[in-house]
Formats: structure tokens, C-alpha cells, sequence
């Protein structure tokens, strides 16, 4: 031990941004994505507000067809790329999963410091679209032919969206060894917290699907540069085979989105109702289900593609499938509350919401699912509803539960509890107005990604863009107490929740090593009991 | 950090220099099999000859050259489930492919 001891992370390693943007240390890349990433997500923000108001009303109004094509797709491809995926494992990933585990760091600290590096090389690239070529307008999903033949820059936006991707597979690598084989003395893989089994079933999606969308993704620019007919008809490609590509890495990424999420759930839920999680094993299995079956259903983003009759009906019935783990972790986080001394602070706040605009988001997921119905409300705007309740209803939400259960441990301050939940319910009613029209107006048949509508899906629509308003509201309440305070919150404790798991054990902010002492496990991870949190 | 690279570190040739060169000598057969085959008219067999044959050598260099065999079974299992995923993903792929009708 040195003399530095008793000093947090912050006090140690080398002075000025260089002691950031080269540090190794897990707790000071976590904290690197997470400004890196919120800045994207302000960003994309931004764009999905521009989106809403040329959607007010029918007609024209303050953006042009071309542009709002382009909008939608930087939107989502910053969305997609530089903030859900990455997500939770990037930031609290990569700042507790060592400190859960007991270790010093993880297991590759010189490959996650690379990581962090590809994802903003790989940002960058795609930010420069804007100068160079113009910026695409595909869609974020990049489908062939079109792809192909766009005189927009779509060659830069794939390439860079194909590095994004290596510096995902790292993170899943680094985690995935980290589990494996960084655990503290006494930490079996049963008494691991949930967060890290959410972390373990994504890392091997991420090692796993990865490489499929970056082969992909390059042949796009191979197409496009050399015109061999891999995926554009005219000479003789298959624009099906490219879906069919693209979903198989980007369905399980949707679970890279969601399961960290879940795991996050998983921890907030049992803190905040004083109570062992309901389940534990159950819980921990569902995640490694939802990894497997979330390969073999990715066909469902493709019934109106002209792919097989037999293809269709196989992949109707798989997606059913996956509804079954994930109703497990609903039924057992419920369970968990049931009973529990629930303390309704703002995290809780959050899994609570989290919760249940994530169930909206499966059950119209189910919606879709069903071939018939999906042919009807393919392309509308049903599935935009639909996928930001999964994504910024579930993951989204669980992001900022997530920032404000570790927001303690990460920078030592406490934040205001009555602006967070003002902030919290903003959001949440801003939320609901903004998407929950779009199921409407998507069941009428409003197209997605059009700028203009019919007139009759003018009341949807203009409510759906005041919700947007309430939420953006609500995130600047989040953004202005949390900064606050980072400057004058009060110094946190070291357990200011009385949760059970390791990274309170430390002191708020860590100090570089994490553990003073490196930690021995006795007991399970919501042994609240047992560690004297909670009397018996 | 270092218990990580203790474990990994380069361990002594686990098998005598014999057991290489007779696995070369399958694989220089093996390629001569591809060949072979590939000048007989078997229709749509042919391709799934041909990854046949590759897939086994494939399987051999895995297991000897790239020291599988010799390794923890935590690492033949993680083989494994790469080489099940991408079975799931070529078969679901081809549940379409080799059935589409016309639009
Ligand atoms: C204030 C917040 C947000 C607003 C106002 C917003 C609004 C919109 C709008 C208007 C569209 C285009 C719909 C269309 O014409 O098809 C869209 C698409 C999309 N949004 Fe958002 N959004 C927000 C946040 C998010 C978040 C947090 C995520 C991800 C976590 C996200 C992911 C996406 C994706 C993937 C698309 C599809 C892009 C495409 O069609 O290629 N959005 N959003």
C-alpha cells in the first residue's frame, strides 16, 4: 500500500486532462463515457425535439424532407450507437462491476482505456459526415439497396458505425474475463450481484454478434465502392440476405441495450425495499436465457420483406419465446417488493418506471410479434412508440436510475432529493405524452419516418410534441440538480442507501486501489440481514 | 491483472513433434480430398462437401495446432458455443433462403 492511501481516485494519478483521457483506471474511463455519452445523448436529444416540432402540425413547417430524412438518422444511429449500446456496461459497467467484484481493476485495463478511444474515433467519424458528403439518410438501420445507391456520405457513417462495434466487443471481453476470473475471495458465482450477471449474459452478445454487423457493415462499403451484387438486385444481390445480416447482430443488441438495464433493476429494486431479491438464481438464468433466445428471433424485424412463408411463421413463434424470461425478472422484482420496507427514493422511482413503460414496450412487442398483426402496423408509427418505450422507457430509465443510485459512490456528493423527483415526474409524464400518441396514430396507419402526415393524425401528433416539451423539461431539472450537486451536494457516505453489495464497503469516492483491504466475501449479495443493514 | 497472465502464459508443448507433422500430413490429405471431389459432378453436394472437408480441417488445427485439446475445458466449451451460434445463424438464415417463393 502507498502513502496515498485514504485519498480517492480523483486525488491520485497524473494531474490534467492527460490523467483522463490516458488513464487505465476503470473508475476514470467509466466516468470518460459517461460525459462522452451524455454529450451524444444532449445531442440526439436535440435532434429528436427539431423532429417533434417539424411534426406539430401537417405540412411543411421549419425542415425540409431531405433534412428530416437526415435527421432521423443521425438521431438514431447517436442514439443506438453512442448511448444505449454502450449504455449502462460503458459507464457503470465499467466503474462497479470491479468494485461489486472486489477487485483492483478489470482484468484488461489497457484494452478498456482502447475502447474508450475507438468510441469517440468512431463518433467522430460519423459526426464528420456533416462536412464531408453530407450526412446519410438511410435510417439508422442502413437497409440495401438503398444504402447503396444514396449519393449521401453512407460509406464514412458504416465505417464508423464499424468501429463503434470493436470498441463494444472489448468492453463485452473485458467484462466477460473479468467475471470469470477477478472475483474476491468467497465470491461464487451465486453470491455475484445481479448487475454482473446482467454484464456476463451481455458481454457474451457483444463478443458474440459483434463481429457479424462489422462484417456486414463493411460489405456495405465494399458494395458501394466496387458494385460486386451482394446486395443490390439490379446485379444480382439479395436486399433480403443484407436484413438478415444486419438483424442477426442488431436483434441480440437490443439485448445488450436491455440487460444491463435489468440487472441495474435488479439492484435498485432489493436496496430500496430492504429485502433479499425474490429469485436470485431465477433471475440470474432468465438473463443467459434472453441471451440465447435473442439469437433466434431476429427475423420478426423482416415479416414484409419478402422473406419465406416458412421463415415467417418460424421466427412469429421463436419471438414468443422470449417474452417468458424476461415476464420471470418482472414477476420477481415484484415479488421482491412485495412486503419489503419499500423506501421510495429516486432510484426506486426510476425501476418502478422503468418497469412499467418497460412492460408497455414488451407487450406491444408481442403486438408485433404475431405475424398478422405486424403486416398491418409494420413502418408506422406503432413501432417508434413501441421501440422507445423498450429503449428510452427501459433503458433510458434505468440509465438515469442508475446515475442517481451510484451517482454517491461515483462523486461523493449527495444530490437534492425533492429536484430529482420533480425531475423524475416530468420525465415520466412527458414520457407517456410524447410516445403514447404514436401508438395511436401508428394503429391509424401514420408512416414512420415521414416528415408530413395526413391531416387526420394532426391530434396525436401535436400532442406528442408537447409531451416532448414536459420531457425535456424534466430532463434539465435531472441535469441542473445533478451538476449542482457535483459542487455543493453534501459529502455522501460511504452506504448512503444501506445497500448490501461491495462497492458500499468503500468509501464514496473510491480510492484508486478500490479496496483498502481486498475484500472476502461471506454472504450473498442482498444479505441485508445479515450484514446488519436491516434487524431480522 | 497478474493472475490473469500467470494462467495464460505459454505452457510447454504438450505433445511430441510426431503428432504435428502426422496431423500435417492429414491436412495436405484432406486439401488433395477437396480437390478430388470437386472434379466429380455431385450437384448441390458439392458445396456442402467442399465445407465438410474445410470445417474438419478447420476442427484439426483448433484441436492440435491452436492447442484445444490440451487446454481447460472452460475454453473447449467457449469454442463450442461459437461454433453452436453460428449453426443457429447459418440454419435460420437458410430456413428463408432455400424456401422463398416468388413474391
Ligand atoms: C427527447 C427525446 C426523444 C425524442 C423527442 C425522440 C423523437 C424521435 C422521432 C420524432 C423519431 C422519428 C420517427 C420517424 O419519423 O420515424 C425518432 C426515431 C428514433 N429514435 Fe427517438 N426520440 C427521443 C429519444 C430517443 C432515445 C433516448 C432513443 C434511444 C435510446 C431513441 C431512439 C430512436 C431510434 C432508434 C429512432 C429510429 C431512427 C430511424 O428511423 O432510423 N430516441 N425519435
Amino acid at each position: 500500500m502507498t502513502e496515498e492511501t485514504g485519498k480517492s481516485f480523483y486525488e491520485t494519478g497524473r494531474p490534467g486532462i492527460r490523467g483522463w483521457i490516458f488513464s487505465t483506471d476503470h473508475k476514470r474511463i467509466g466516468l470518460l463515457y459517461l460525459t462522452s455519452m451524455l454529450t451524444f445523448f444532449t445531442v440526439g436529444v436535440c435532434l429528436g425535439l427539431t423532429m417533434r416540432l417539424q411534426l406539430m402540425f401537417p405540412g411543411h413547417s421549419i425542415v425540409p424532407a431531405h433534412v428530416y430524412n437526415s435527421l432521423y438518422t443521425l438521431h438514431g444511429v447517436i442514439m443506438i450507437f453512442l448511448f444505449v449500446i454502450p449504455g449502462l456496461p460503458a459507464v457503470f459497467g465499467n466503474f462497479m462491476l470491479p468494485l461489486m467484484l472486489g477487485a483492483e481493476d478489470v482484468a484488461f485495463p489497457r484494452i478498456n482505456l482502447l475502447s474508450w478511444w475507438l468510441f469517440v474515433t468512431g463518433a467522430g467519424l460519423a459526426l464528420l459526415t456533416i462536412f464531408f458528403g453530407g450526412l446519410p439518410d438511410t435510417g439508422w438501420t442502413f437497409y440495401a439497396p438503398y444504402s447503396i445507391r444514396s449519393g449521401q456520405n453512407v460509406s464514412l457513417a458504416v465505417f464508423a458505425a464499424f468501429i463503434l462495434g470493436f470498441s463494444s466487443i472489448l468492453t463485452g471481453l473485458n467484462f466477460v474475463v473479468t467475471i470469470h476470473r477477478l472475483r474476491a475471495k468467497g465470491m461464487g458465482w451465486f453470491k455475484m450481484p445481479l448487475f454482473a450477471w446482467g454484464l456476463y449474459a451481455t458481454g457474451w452478445i457483444q463478443i458474440l454478434a459483434t463481429p457479424v454487423v462489422g462484417i456486414t457493415l463493411l460489405l456495405i462499403l465494399v458494395e458501394r465502392i466496387f458494385h460486386i451484387g451482394l446486395f443490390d438486385p439490379t446485379i444480382g444481390g439479395d436486399p433480403v440476405l443484407y436484413q438478415h445480416l444486419f438483424w442477426i447482430y442488431s436483434h441480440p443488441a437490443v439485448y445488450i441495450m436491455i440487460l444491463p438495464a435489468m440487472g441495474a433493476i435488479s439492484e435498485i429494486v432489493p436496496t430500496f425495499s430492504r429485502r433479499t431479491i425474490f429469485g436470485y438464481k431465477m433471475i440470474a438464468f432468465s438473463s443467459m436465457a434472453i441471451a440465447i433466445v435473442g439469437y433466434l428471433v431476429w427475423g420478426h424485424h423482416m415479416f414484409t420483406s419478402g422473406m419465406s412463408n416458412t421463415a415467417r411463421a418460424v421466427f412469429s413463434l421463436l419471438t414468443f419465446l422470449v417474452a417468458i424470461p424476461t415476464a420471470v425478472k418482472v414477476f420477481n422484482w415484484l415479488a421482491t417488493l412485495y412486503k419489503g420496507s419499500i423506501v421510495l427514493q429516486t432510484p426506486l422511482l426510476f425501476a418502478l418506471s422503468f418497469i412499467f413503460l418497460f412492460s408497455i414496450g414488451g407487450f406491444t412487442g408481442l403486438i408485433q410479434g404475431a405475424l398478422s398483426t405486424d403486416i398491418h402496423l409494420h413502418d408506422t408509427t406503432f413501432i417508434v412508440a413501441h421501440f422507445h418505450y423498450t429503449m428510452f422507457g427501459g433503458t433510458g430509465f434505468a440509465f438515469f436510475g442508475a446515475l442517481h443510485y451510484w451517482f454517491p459512490k461515483m462523486f461523493g456528493r449527495m444530490y437534492k432529493e425533492k429536484p430529482a423527483k420533480l425531475g423524475w415526474l416530468l420525465m415520466f409524464l412527458g414520457f407517456n405524452f410524447l410516445y403514447f400518441p404514436l401508438f395511436i396514430a401508428g394503429f391509424m396507419g401514420q408512416p414512420r419516418r415521414y416528415y408530413d402526415y395526413l391531416p387526420k393524425f394532426a391530434v396525436p401528433n401535436l400532442v406528442s410534441t408537447i409531451g416532448s416539451w414536459i420531457l425535456v423539461a424534466g430532463l434539465i431539472v435531472l441535469a441542473v440538480n445533478l451538476i449542482r450537486a457535483l459542487r455543493f451536494g453534501e459529502k455522501a457516505p460511504a452506504n448512503p442507501w444501506k445497500a448490501a453489495t461491495l462497492e458500499w464497503e468503500t468509501s464514496s469516492p473510491p480510492p484508486l486501489e478500490n479496496f483498502v483491504e481486498p475484500p472476502v466475501v461471506t454472504q450473498g449479495p442482498y444479505d441485508f440481514v445479515g450484514k446488519g443493514l436491516v434487524k431480522g | 491483472m497478474k493472475d490473469v497472465m500467470e494462467t495464460t502464459a505459454e505452457k510447454p508443448h504438450a505433445s511430441p513433434y510426431g503428432t504435428y507433422i502426422l496431423v500435417w500430413l492429414c491436412l495436405m490429405g484432406l486439401t488433395g480430398l477437396t480437390v478430388a471431389v470437386s472434379g466429380v459432378h455431385l450437384g448441390n453436394w458439392n458445396a456442402a462437401g467442399a465445407v465438410a472437408i474445410a470445417s474438419t480441417k478447420a476442427a484439426v488445427v483448433i484441436w492440435y495446432f491452436m492447442h484445444l485439446r490440451y487446454d481447460k475445458s472452460i475454453f473447449r466449451w467457449m469454442v463450442l458455443v461459437m461454433i453452436i451460434t453460428l449453426g443457429i445463424i447459418l440454419g435460420l438464415t437458410f430456413i428463408d433462403s432455400t424456401v422463398r417463393g416468388p413474391f
